[in-house]
């Protein structure tokens, strides 16, 4: 099993133009391209998924080499290299999912622990309230930079997971807000692939 | 009304909401009785309303060999002319594939393909917290899913593509019961 960060397509009209992960369509890098079954974890209204697929050695070469996908690497027992760190925290900054705290301390296992709870956060706040990052809102703008309104639905979305918002105060970035919140959930595991994160 | 409910859609051809009032559209196209089954004429999902579900709850229901679609869970109304749902895609018809999607404010993502198991079968969608799983026959399909968009609703039934489907069954997930006996205590007034 694999994981990769690759963008959202379709328009979500309808079964066929679903809003899917890139590339996981038949056919879509080439004849004969087909990755089988296709996991999928939606950040809400951003344009990435995370997925989990089953691939062979080629197959995961094809996909790795696409320039706006993250292949993460096997084992993700291993700690990021500092060689894939920059890689790793730029292209989950341009899908909106926040990476400052990435360091090569960590394993790419606990990297996408955090990730996916983040994640099913912004999943929540899509169902209850639509898009997040919307109006100018970036991963660096402040809590008291966002209309009140905004303000609630976060705070309302976390606290619907059972998240204690009480740390995130005026001051806060959001993507430190997305943090504090997504580390308080999921404290018995989040099975994605073949493991619990 | 008390759940499960059960619904093998016995009755003349014609709406759903005519043949039972307590089965409401999502969407816009509304779903009817033919043969004795339930069937639309596009994307549609039916939910029953007769009674409160739970959160956690499941929808079961019977396809065939023209089904593209399935069970639905915690289905609802989220605003003037949209809807969320969770639907069991079974589409034995056309592609082979089950699927799972979910449906926000009407538009559909896929949350899992999982590759052509699709059959004439009893399937079951159960939604439980933030866990989702598939059984086809009694017995679950792939790993259990993981989605937080849609945490209330009630169950029903999403011919989202066409086809025909028999047999509902919706209810809650039952809840392990905290009572438990202490061995060799004695339980006399």
């Amino acid at each position: 099993m694999r994981y990769y960060v690759v963008p959202k397509i379709g328009d979500g009209l309808g079964i066929d133009t679903a809003f899917r992960p890139k590339y996981t369509d038949p056919g879509s890098l080439g004849v004969g391209w087909n990755v089988g079954p296709v996991q999928a974890m939606d950040y809400g209204l951003e344009n990435v998924f995370l997925v989990a697929l089953n691939l062979d050695a080629t197959q995961h070469a094809t996909l790795a080499a696409q320039g706006d996908v993250l292949s993460v690497p096997n084992p993700i027992t291993d700690l990021v290299s500092a060689v894939a760190l920059p890689t790793v925290k730029t292209k989950l900054e341009a899908g909106n999912i926040p990476a400052d705290w990435v360091t090569t301390a960590l394993t790419y296992k606990q990297v996408l622990s955090r990730v996916m709870r983040i994640i099913q956060f912004m999943q929540r706040f899509h169902g209850l309230f639509g898009q997040l990052f919307a109006g100018g809102m970036t991963l660096d703008t402040r809590i008291n930079q966002i209309p009140i309104a905004q303000r609630n639905n976060l705070r309302d979305a976390a606290v619907s997971l059972g998240a204690d918002t009480s740390a995130i105060v005026g001051t806060t970035l959001i993507r430190a807000a997305l943090v504090i919140v997504a580390d308080q959930l999921f404290v018995n595991g989040l099975p994605f692939g073949d493991t619990t994160f | 009304m008390s759940l499960p409910k059960l619904d093998s859609f016995t009755g003349a051809n014609g709406a759903l909401h005519t043949y039972d009032a307590n089965w409401t559209d999502l969407f816009s196209t509304t779903l009817s009785i033919s043969g004795n089954k339930v069937t639309a004429g596009g994307p549609s999902c039916g939910i029953w309303t007769g009674d409160t579900f739970n959160d956690d709850q499941y929808a079961q229901c019977v396809t065939d060999a023209t089904s593209r679609g399935g069970p639905a869970a915690r289905g609802r109304q989220a605003g003037d002319s949209t809807a969320d749902w969770y639907m069991c895609y079974v589409d034995q018809a056309v592609s082979g594939d089950l699927r799972l999607y979910k449906i926000v404010d009407g538009s559909l993502t896929l949350i899992n393909n999982f590759g052509t198991l699709a059959a004439a079968a009893t399937w079951r969608l159960e939604a439980q917290g933030s866990s989702l799983r598939i059984y086809k026959n009694g017995v679950q399909q792939g790993s259990t899913q993981t989605d937080t968009a849609i945490a209330t609703g009630s169950a029903g039934v999403t011919p989202y593509s066409g086809g025909t489907f028999d047999d509902f069954e919706g209810g809650n997930l039952a809840v392990a019961s905290p009572f438990f006996f202490t061995i060799g205590a004695s339980h006399r007034a």
